[in-house]
């Protein structure tokens, strides 16, 4: 079986415990990033773990990733919602410093050269991190003039929309994303997250229906599904996958996201988005969104 | 870059000595130092130097391994400073109750005519001969020195510092507070964990959770995979999972961490009753979340993966075959057949499999 070209642990010091894993493959045939976001109580390395070496399996995972980058971001937690805009303008500067221009590597490595850009952006979420990559593209598509230009005007005219620029051009993978307020925030938030804990833990009845939604979260909504009335930009048409038994947050998309119909066998809040050897569904997931076979 | 090569081999060792974990381990292992020295009452300054030298000989151990995999090139082991640290203290460190591997290389750090220049590792440490260099192991290896980053946490050295030499007594006096845990989990993580005395019961809990999260983690990277349904032969099992086999039983350079004694499986079971409890109460106090959670179930899986990861070795084990399933009696020995094989393959053993 041929070998698959393999991705070297890069550390990003400026961005507290934040990681990148580089392609071996020669510059000019890496085309994209692939930038990943953890939920409330995660980390950049305990949630996605095993992404770090199934990507470099050819059992696992396709060809597709010796052409990506990958980026992983940790972010503060101690509050589900206080933090919550602080964190969505340090995930926005940390994609922005990844594309186009991966600005973030630093010019001391000899990874990839100053004129390189990638072309294409993949962001992937799991739970709040979900949420929090929706925020940023709301951000962006705020500060586009272009875009605001023609929201403004297509009240009145039919007018050609914009192209997609910067981290508008992101496609959106989303696993178990929160739709917020009914998570848990403090000790007990941390609690049920954590997989020792949330692998045998199933929600009573009485947890159905308590979707309070923070106005912080429900304007993310209402801003993401008027964005994806008129624009047509795979960032606000996320594919979402569910977890089989997730006793933490309620299953519910946005008008224009494509959910996958099937959920993974055993699987919850915490282990959906943690490829293994035996669970290689998130890989192929990131790569393929919805169109994957096992979704149909 | 080649794929039958790793181009990256200089880039990676100095990335792991400046900030990945062997700069991590370097800076824990100054960090208790200092503190040690600055312990007026002296209550943790022997585990904090245990540990403190502990750090420094498992950044020797990752580098071995990984030279030995091919993943990392030539360095010398250790600093002048630090051999002079293990030196200083060498009787407290034939005492810490280390798994006998981890003593052998530290015995052969401290002794005299040891070279310890960049051939250290070829010259010592050069494992099972291997004929080529194994890039099939290195991203699994390359995510267990991620995942292991977290053993340098403040909070995770709070906990194993007190399996090491806590108070069980005066630990289960009184319940943790719950704010001052959620604060201990986000304590800056070159921290000494002891520094705020009044509030060392809720660090060790703190550790305790950081503990579970670099255990689960571990078990994605080294899940159990069920080899039974592939073949008859072990040399039917994927490479792929023998591979990890490999890997798993012969990179654990943390294992020294959790001592193996009554006092440290006392300790341990304290905490987790007390996280146990706490997790219960904490719950209790949100109805609203409808959770019904498997207390038992928690416990199993800690436990498990504990025995996995920081475990005596299965030869050093009190393993009673005749009381296990005789399916998984048969399942191990075809693994360790397929292990073997493997093995004997990549020292070249095996000239019809693999062809040079």
């Amino acid at each position: 079986m041929a070998q698959r070209i393999q991705h070297s642990y890069l550390s990003l010091p400026q961005h507290n415990k934040c990681f990148a894993l580089i392609s071996g493959a020669p510059e000019s045939d890496v085309k994209r990033a692939i930038v990943f976001i953890h939920g409330f109580n995660g980390s950049a390395k305990g949630t996605w773990t095993d992404f770090l070496s199934l990507v470099d399996d050819p059992q696992a995972s396709g060809d597709w990733w010796e052409a990506a980058d990958l980026f992983f971001f940790d972010y503060q937690w101690d509050s589900v919602f206080r933090q919550l805009t602080n964190n969505t303008l340090k995930t926005y500067k940390f994609i922005e410093e990844i594309f186009p221009k991966p600005k973030i590597i630093g010019r001391a490595h000899a990874y990839r050269s100053v004129p390189f850009e990638y072309e294409d952006l993949v962001l992937v979420g799991h739970s709040e991190g979900g949420l929090l990559l929706r925020r940023v593209i709301v951000e962006a598509a705020q500060r586009d003039t272009a875009i605001g230009r023609f929201m403004r005007d297509s009240r009145y005219t039919e007018g050609t929309q914009p192209s997609a620029t910067g981290m508008l051009k992101a496609q959106m993978r989303l696993f178990a994303p929160a739709l917020g307020g009914d998570m848990q925030s403090g000790l007990a938030g941390v609690l049920v997250t954590l997989p020792v804990i949330s692998n045998v833990l199933s929600a009573s009845a009485a947890k159905k229906g308590m979707d309070q939604g923070a106005p912080s979260v429900t304007e993310a909504r209402r801003r993401t599904d008027g964005y994806a009335k008129y624009l047509w930009f795979d960032c606000f048409r996320a594919h979402i996958i569910w977890a089989e038994k997730d006793s933490i947050i309620n299953s519910e998309k946005y008008d224009e996201d494509r959910q996958c119909l099937n959920f993974p066998t055993g699987s919850t809040h915490t282990s959906i988005c943690k490829p293994t050897l035996n669970y290689s569904l998130p890989l192929n997931f990131v790569e393929e969104g919805v169109d994957r076979y096992e979704c149909q | 870059m080649s794929v039958s090569d790793f181009d990256y081999r200089r880039l990676a060792t100095a990335e792991f000595l400046t900030e990945g974990l062997g700069g991590k381990l370097t800076r824990s292992s100054e960090m208790l130092m200092r503190a040690s020295i600055e312990d007026a009452s002296g209550d943790w300054k022997q585990s904090a130097i245990t540990y403190a030298c502990g750090n420094i000989i498992e950044r020797v151990f990752w580098v071995g391994q990984g030279h030995w995999m091919g993943y990392f090139e030539h360095v010398a082991p250790i600093s002048g400073d630090e051999r002079s640290l293990l030196e200083e203290y060498e009787p407290l460190l034939n005492d810490a109750g280390f798994p006998t591997d981890f003593q052998n290389v530290c015995k052969l750090l401290i002794n005299r005519d040891s070279v310890l220049d960049e051939s250290f590792f070829s010259r010592y440490y050069s494992g099972t001969p291997l004929r080529r260099r194994v890039s099939e192991w290195y991203p699994a290896f390359q995510a267990a020195l991620v995942v292991s980053e977290y053993l340098t946490e403040s909070p995770i050295t709070a906990f194993f510092l007190f399996l090491r030499d806590g108070n069980v007594e005066k630990f289960l006096e009184h319940a943790p507070f719950p704010d001052a845990v959620m604060k201990a989990l986000q304590n800056n993580p070159h921290q000494y964990p002891y520094s705020g005395e009044h509030t060392w019961r809720e660090s060790v809990i703190a550790g305790f959770i950081r503990y579970t999260e670099f255990l689960s983690a571990m078990g994605d990277i080294f899940p159990d995979v069920d080899t039974r349904p592939f073949a008859e032969t072990p040399d039917d099992i994927p490479t792929r999972i023998v591979d990890r086999d490999i890997l798993y039983a012969g990179i654990r350079p943390f294992r020294w961490r959790f001592p193996i004694d009554e006092r440290a499986r006392a300790a341990f079971q304290a905490v987790l009753m007390v996280f146990t409890k706490m997790v219960s109460q904490e719950f209790a106090k949100y109805p609203a979340m409808g959770l019904q959670w498997s207390q038992e179930g928690t416990y199993f899986q800690v436990v498990r993966l504990s025995q996995r990861f920081f475990g005596a070795n299965d030869s050093e084990d009190e393993y009673a075959e005749g009381l296990e399933d005789p399916d998984l009696v048969l399942e191990r020995r075809r693994r360790s057949a397929a292990l073997e094989s493997r093995l004997r393959e990549l020292r070249g053993e095996d000239s019809e499999r693999v062809p040079w």
